[in-house]
């Protein structure tokens, strides 16, 4: 059993999740995405959020806007789409629906140890 | 401004980030890191001019290395990259040959490297791999010309094979998987070759990471390697049967009629139509190579093979049309054909004419071309082989001779110089006649008609060069030949001997050069042509529609066909 493997196949889907989520409450730009899951305790380092962030809006989940900057090149902001809000729904639901269970499960797991 | 090392460094991260990369998100997610790394430069750089190895260590640190963005992707991801293998970079220590690419080695190069990158590919030694090439090229030495087909190869493959440049081109060259700590180890060997690292377009990082292969796969592998040797063969193939195509060429056995053979070396369109049948073969050739070095070895690319061999295509049907365009020039050209009698009266005090031959001075200058035509770019000079009919007529008192030029083009000017001499009761006939050389392609035809008083007697002083028809009294054996004809009517071989609606040929082993046509001797070149004169031709075509004779012995042969 690899162990390593169970624990990467728990986390699957955890950051698009937590990107719509994210950009859902406002627009962002990737340093303050990066700032937030930091917070948040979910450590990643720049270079992975831009082939996923390119991978959302591809999708139609997400939309930019640059931005000009004060200092330096012009930003893309991100902003979350129609589609990316019903998509952030069902992620929410189902998210919901899991924790739900396996925090009974773990729970009831625990009572009868 | 940026130092150096911070620059190869930086160079090196963005082109290793950009091969974790997927190929159709690499443009743009990488558009997407630069701008930022800007952006963080210009933070940390605020007041200081120049980048140093530090501020790049930053910004690699906060975007991450491709080894810490796989992870990540590894882990976060629900979807994972497209032909992804979930498999950590560690597995690919150790390489084998899918997983190298071809390239040319600057580094150890003699020439262009091509050695060098086939033993890097093949993992053996460089000397040997540079001696299996030297020793090819003098092996074939045996065959003439073949060590020919080793250069060949050679610049082919130099043409073809891209140069090793930056760190990761290295990696794969060497089979090294292409992560973060190798490209560093590599980039501070190649200093000099960093210069062009940003700008080669990323390869989807994870073809350069093993796969498992499953069991089916390695009857796949046969069936793949058999077809590749099998199209290697077919280039070797088409490589030697170009070589014997021009060594065909160039030993002049490309057989060609008079006008055709004069017409293609005038115009180098020899060389076109060499090039004409040459060119496929060259395309299926360096198409099959191609083909089987990608067998092998699916991960090598190649420089400019579609353009390479698609203007070779091109050159083809450019070659075709002007060959097409030119043939049919020539062929609309004249039409009609044009008519030029000249009468030469011979004053001889004497009873007897003699026929002799002329030999012409052909100067220098001339250059010779097939069958025996020569020309200085204003002239020519074309070999003839004098018949001359003989007409007796009893009316006449002067005997003259009849000059028959013809030429096609009904409304051109002959200007045909037919130098004949007359001195005293002797006739010369030249061996060459001239025209000028922009009538080159009208097929000049020359004939001589000779018309004596019957009593007069012709003497063929020149039986060799000069044939006669039409006189009868100067051959005994005209008489059998024409009860021959009346008893056969047709035609009767026997050995070296053949006859022919009251023509005899005979052929003579022990004298290869020449044949006997009525008894009398002549020079195979000019045999034809007498027969021709003869009218031969039409006479059995009367009698036979299509007649096809062969007289062999050992390697000589006589050849006589109508149809």
């Amino acid at each position: 059993m690899n162990t390593e493997n169970t624990k990467a196949q728990m986390r699957k889907g955890i950051l698009e999740f937590c990107i719509l989520s994210l950009i859902q409450q406002r627009e962002m730009y990737v340093s303050d995405l990066i700032e937030s899951l930091k917070k948040g305790k979910l450590d990643v380092v720049e270079g992975t959020l831009y082939p996923l962030l390119t991978r959302l809006k591809n999708g139609e989940f997400l939309a930019y806007r640059w931005e000009e900057s004060t200092s330096g090149p012009p930003r893309k902001y991100y902003q979350i789409t129609e589609k990316g809000s019903l998509f952030l729904a069902e992620l929410q639901t189902t998210w919901q629906e899991l924790t739900d269970s396996v925090n009974q499960i773990t729970k009831n797991s625990h009572s009868q140890n | 401004m940026i130092d150096e090392h911070a620059y190869i460094k930086l160079s090196d991260y963005l082109s290793a980030l950009r091969n974790s990369l997927d190929a159709q998100e690499a443009d743009e997610v990488m558009h997407d890191i630069e701008i930022r790394m800007v952006e963080i430069f210009k933070e940390t750089l605020s007041k200081r001019e120049v980048i140093n190895d530090s501020d790049v260590e930053k910004v690699i640190a906060q975007i991450g290395t491709p080894e810490q963005i796989d992870e990540q992707e590894e882990a976060y991801y629900s979807e994972g990259k497209q032909n992804k293998s979930k498999f950590s970079t560690s597995y690919s220590s150790y390489s084998s040959n899918a997983q190298k690419q071809l390239f040319r080695d600057p580094e150890r190069q003699k020439i262009a490297g091509v050695c060098a990158g086939l033993a890097a590919y093949f993992g053996m030694d460089i000397t040997w791999m540079r001696l299996i090439w030297v020793g090819a090229f003098l092996f074939l030495w045996i065959a003439p010309g073949s060590s020919f087909l080793v250069v060949i190869l050679y610049f082919i493959l130099w043409a073809v094979l891209p140069k090793a440049e930056s760190a990761s081109d290295f990696l794969k060259m060497k089979g090294k998987p292409l992560n973060f700590d190798n490209l560093k180890e590599e980039s501070s060997k190649i200093v000099q070759f960093a210069n062009e690292t940003t700008t080669r377009a990323g390869e989807i990082y994870n073809e350069n990471r093993p796969k498992v292969n499953s069991a089916g796969d390695s009857l796949l592998k046969v069936l793949k390697y058999c077809l590749a040797v099998l199209l290697a063969l077919t280039a070797a193939g088409c490589f030697i049967g170009l070589f014997a195509m021009m060594f065909a060429y160039g030993s002049d056995k490309f057989g060609m009629n008079d006008n055709l053979g004069f017409y293609l070396e005038e115009n180098n369109l020899g060389y076109l139509l060499l090039g004409i049948a040459a060119l496929p073969v060259v395309i299926i050739g360096i198409g099959a190579l191609l083909l089987s070095i990608k067998l092998f070895s699916p991960k090598t690319k190649f420089n400019y093979v579609g353009p390479a061999l698609g203007t070779l295509g091109i050159i083809w049907i450019i070659l075709i049309g002007i060959l097409a365009a030119s043939a049919s020039r020539l062929n609309f050209r004249y039409t009609g054909n044009n008519e030029d009698y000249e009468n030469v009266s011979i004053t001889a005090p004497n009873d007897t004419i003699y026929l002799d031959s002329k030999k012409i001075q052909i100067p220098e200058n001339f250059k010779p071309y097939v069958n025996n035509i020569y020309s200085d770019k204003t002239k020519i000079f074309k070999r003839d082989y004098p018949s001359v009919e003989i007409t007796r007529k009893d009316d006449i008192k002067t005997p003259y001779l009849i000059i028959k030029k013809e030429a096609d083009g009904y409304n051109q000017p002959m200007k045909m110089k037919v130098p004949v001499d007359v001195v005293g009761n002797r006739i010369f006939l030249p061996n060459y006649y001239e025209i000028p050389y922009e009538y080159r392609f009208r097929d000049y035809r020359l004939d001589y008609e000779l018309v004596v008083p019957s009593t007069m007697k012709v003497i063929n002083e020149k039986e060799y060069e000069i044939s006669t028809r039409g006189d009868d009294d100067d051959d005994n054996d005209n008489d059998g030949i024409d009860d021959n004809h009346r008893n056969h009517s047709g035609i009767s071989v026997e050995e070296n001997k053949i006859k022919i609606n009251g023509t005899t040929i005979e052929y003579n082993s022990d004298d290869n050069d020449s044949v006997k046509i009525n008894g009398k001797k002549y020079s195979k070149d000019s045999a034809d042509v007498v027969l021709e004169r003869m009218k031969i031709d039409q006479q059995v075509k009367k009698s036979f529609k299509d007649m096809n004779i062969n007289i062999k012995d050992g390697k000589k042969e006589i050849h006589i066909k109508t149809n």
